[in-house]
């Protein structure tokens, strides 16, 4: 059955997601980036800029610009930690596993390929946020399906 | 009713923070993008109160934005 109880703050705004908010990993432009991919939310404002190097089917750079909320920015460092260097078909696995999370699936959320991203599994519990996590992932998804 | 931002914490943020304390705001735009943009802010939270409202309900309204500044230090 279903927790209906008021799920606590404290899944939520872990120490590891406001320490990934304040000093956001991969941050800026990439050089020689090969992929560009601009992705916001407009219900809500939250915004990034996903920039890809990949070279024979593999992330070798990757980096975003961006601006929202901590989970939404949280998630996007973290997401760019877990991608640098894993081939883009490794990647849209991951983010298959992040969505499942996402659903509130264990298993999802147990799996140590998802690394720091794992402490948003508490995003599943608080619905209206959990658009905010998938912003990043929505947007290497969009550019995983760009040529080069 | 009145809008708001809190340095260095999104809106959405204060307004889940909020709710979690069972303070209900609304946060976003307002359908007001131009007017975000001139002042300059991502979005504000906006509480809204009326005849029905205490002053408990504000004093709740108070401590759950210290609780967000607490979280977000």
């Amino acid at each position: 059955m279903m927790d209906r109880s008021t799920p606590a703050l404290g899944d939520l705004f872990q120490d590891i997601i406001l320490e990934h908010y304040r000093r956001p990993r991969n941050q800026g432009m990439l050089a020689g980036a090969t992929r560009h991919v601009h992705m916001n939310n407009p219900t809500c404002g939250d915004e990034v800029h996903l920039y890809l190097r990949v070279e024979e089917g593999v992330v070798r750079g990757i980096s975003f610009e961006g601006e929202g909320c901590s989970i939404s920015q949280a998630s996007i460092s973290m997401m760019t930690q877990i991608l640098k260097d894993q081939p883009v078909a490794e990647g849209l696995r991951l983010a298959e596993r992040f969505k499942a999370m996402m659903h509130g699936d264990p298993a999802a959320a147990a799996d140590r390929d998802l690394r720091d991203a794992r402490a948003l599994a508490g995003v599943s519990r608080f619905p209206t946020r959990v658009k905010c996590a998938l912003l990043g992932w929505d947007a290497f998804e969009k550019a995983s399906d760009c040529p080069g | 009713v009145f809008s708001f931002a809190m340095k260095g914490i999104h809106p959405h943020d204060v307004a889940t923070i909020l709710d979690a304390e069972g303070v209900a705001v609304r946060a976003g735009h307002h359908c007001t993008q131009p007017l975000m943009r001139r002042l300059a802010v991502p979005a504000t939270t906006r509480a809204s109160c009326f005849v029905y409202n205490t002053r408990e309900d504000l004093d709740r309204l108070v401590e759950g934005l210290e609780k967000a500044r607490e979280i977000f230090g």
